[in-house]
């Protein structure tokens, strides 16, 4: 199979699942498809060093992590997304799942309100299960720093939680 | 935020991600703008303002670019007008591929995709004549040709997962599994040998025995096997990164322990399934007791996280598997309930499942193998009455395209062939080790019409 081959095999078997891992990077679709395209746009001239990995789709994500967070050093002054709710919890408005989706709303636009490097840590950790280290690894910083951007980031989504008197905002202040 | 509270970080992320539509032809687009270096704003309407402006920051260097290399390649054309052809060199002739070996004899295939395909087989050992050697032999073309490759140093066996014969067991094999045209196991329940290169070269993976179930999905092999415990062995679940023995236990979905009789592990493209029994116990005795009713679980993000997707399976599930398709379509075979073993197919990963359809009567479970929850093989023993008994053993492979309202035979195989070893690599595209353990059949019309590919 040559790298073009090797290329279009990996998007038709992975680019839905990266595409999600962008849209909770990014909180938008069409974010999430630029950011994709970009990062294969990347690592497409050097798909023979992708190939090579030994496990081309952590590579790839671990590429798309990266340009999420340079792509947002770089639009920070002019860019403003918006932060989308998924489709499919437009229509779940159920009485007996309203607690749920609502605490599922706040906890998205918490995860949204995070600075990128944060966001990308949060998503990193708690969506890919990803180790200190192998964030570290993708984030281009130290391991110490890793940890130091999850606790930010839990204690400001603590904080907001607490503001907006939801998801487990009552416990925050529990010594 | 306390533990509990990144439970529900994990959760929202994982629904978030569940929840959100994919874009149509989000695939070819990529395809398209990547490969053409075609601007995403002439191949998707929509852009953002950032693009747009980089775009144009782009203009100007990719035009002197361009300039720089009209100007090479006009040169280099008037220099070769100037110069006398050089004499014509022979080009290298490609060296023949080794041959497939004399007395090989196929015990389990695996295809990464439609063209790429690696038979394990065994031949006599070098030097243990009496014994059997693992052996590997590949095709690039779909399975008209093929040739060997290097196989370990491993003894094999072919009886399923399982390496019984084999001294000393932790280098016997008997399955193949591959996830790309490079990345592929050699493996049975004692010994997990990985390839990175398309079967050049295999490492002995530490702590690789075990697997009664191995697949291969989402950047992440899972298996399912036993390990040593206090009180015997036990069933655990683990994964590593393809590729890696970076195995790590996870927890079994629904808790407790698993009962090594009823736990089952498939997994497809899509989606990574287990139909157990949560929430047994491990007594002091080493036996297996209480757990819940049984449920499909399924994951889709490498087994990382579970969904219980039926609350409630059918009763007599005693002689129970579970088979997983291309897309998200499953078969629970159950039975025997006589005269016979049935199914229930489901269309959605589990959630729902049809009727109850009986399958074809066979002389052996039936193994299933599903291409969608319309088409599907059920594949059996066959035994043929002879004047000293019943023996002449083969493979029987009915087909149904009407999620298993009716059957109709497609293939009548002779052998003793593994009837285990089937598979699709795409809706059409599928194959089967023939019964005479030297040739392959090959379908790419859904299994409808089969044609044999002899190894050599």
């Amino acid at each position: 199979m040559s790298s073009d081959e090797a290329f279009i095999a990996f998007v038709r078997t992975h680019s839905r699942s990266l595409f999600r891992t962008a849209f909770l990077l990014t909180g938008a679709k069409v974010a999430a498809e630029d950011l994709l395209q970009d990062t294969l746009a990347r690592l497409y001239p050097q798909w023979g060093r992708v190939q090579q990995a030994d496990s081309p789709i952590a590579y790839v994500r671990r590429s798309l992590n990266n340009t999420f967070v340079s792509s947002l050093r770089r639009q920070r002054a002019h860019v403003v997304t918006v932060w989308e709710l998924p489709e499919g919890w437009l229509g779940n408005r159920a009485a007996d799942l309203a607690d749920t989706v609502a605490d599922r709303e706040l906890i998205w636009r918490l995860i949204g309100s995070l600075p990128a490097r944060q966001r990308a840590a949060v998503v990193m950790r708690h969506f890919h299960g990803m180790s200190d280290g192998e964030i570290a690894d993708c984030l281009d910083c130290r391991p110490a720093t890793v940890r130091s951007l999850l606790s930010r980031a839990m204690a400001s989504m603590r904080t907001g939680a607490a503001r907006r008197g939801g998801a487990g905002g009552a416990q925050e202040h529990t010594p | 935020m306390n533990n509990f509270d990144e439970e529900r970080i994990r959760d929202t992320l994982q629904d978030a991600a569940n929840s959100v539509s994919v874009p149509s032809e989000l695939e070819e687009r990529l395809i398209a703008s990547v490969r053409t270096n075609v601007d995403v704003a002439r191949v998707r309407p929509r852009e953002t303002p950032d693009r747009a402006r980089r775009g144009r920051r782009w203009l100007l260097p990719v035009l002197a670019a361009a300039m720089v290399a009209a100007i090479a390649i006009a040169v280099t054309v008037m220099a070769r007008h100037h110069r006398s052809a050089p004499p014509t060199r022979p080009s290298p002739t490609p060296s023949p591929l080794p041959p497939v070996p004399a007395g090989f004899a196929a015990i389990d295939a695996s295809f990464a995709d439609v063209q790429h395909g690696w038979v394990l087989g065994k031949v006599s050992c070098p030097n243990e004549k009496t014994r059997a050697c693992a052996s590997v032999i590949r095709t690039g073309d779909g399975g008209r040709t093929w040739a060997a490759v290097h196989a370990p140093s491993a003894y094999s066996d072919n009886t399923e997962s399982y390496c019984a014969n084999a001294v000393p067991p932790q280098t016997c094999v008997s399955r193949v599994t591959f996830v790309n045209d490079r990345v592929g196991y050699l493996w049975s329940n004692t010994a997990l040998y990985v390839t990175l290169d398309g079967g050049s070269t295999w490492t002995l993976q530490s702590g690789g025995s075990g697997a009664l179930y191995f697949v291969a999905t989402h950047g992440v092999a899972v298996r399912l096997g036993y390990t040593p415990s206090g009180h015997g062995r036990i069933l655990v679940l683990e994964t590593a990164p393809v590729g890696t023995g970076e195995w790590r236990r996870i927890s079994i979905p629904g808790g407790g322990v698993l009962d090594p009789s009823f736990s089952i592990l498939a997994g497809g493209p899509n989606a990574i399934y287990l139909l157990a029994a949560p929430e047994a116990t491990l007594t002091s005795t080493g036996a297996i007791t209480g757990g819940g009713p049984f449920a499909i679980y399924r994951s889709t993000n490498g087994a990382r996280t579970w969904q219980k997707m039926t609350e409630k399976l059918p009763s007599g599930l005693g002689g129970s598997s579970l088979f997983s398709g291309q897309d998200d379509s499953i078969a629970l075979r159950v039975g025997p309930v006589l005269p016979g073993w049935g199914t229930y197919i489901s269309s959605d990963g589990g959630r729902t499942l049809g009727p109850y359809r009986r399958l074809p009567s066979m002389q052996s479970p039936p193994v299933l193998q599903v291409v969608s929850a319309d088409r599907l093989l059920a594949i059996g023993g066959l035994t043929e009455a002879k004047p000293n008994g019943p023996t002449g053993l083969g493979t029987l492979i009915y087909l149904t395209t009407d999620a298993g309202r009716n059957w109709h035979l497609v293939l009548r195989d002779t052998g003793a062939g593994p009837y285990v070893s089937t598979g699709f690599a795409s809706m059409s595209d599928g194959y089967r080790l023939a019964g005479d353990l030297r040739s392959i059949w090959i379908t790419s019309d859904g299994g409808e019409t089969w044609t044999r590919h002899p190894f050599g």
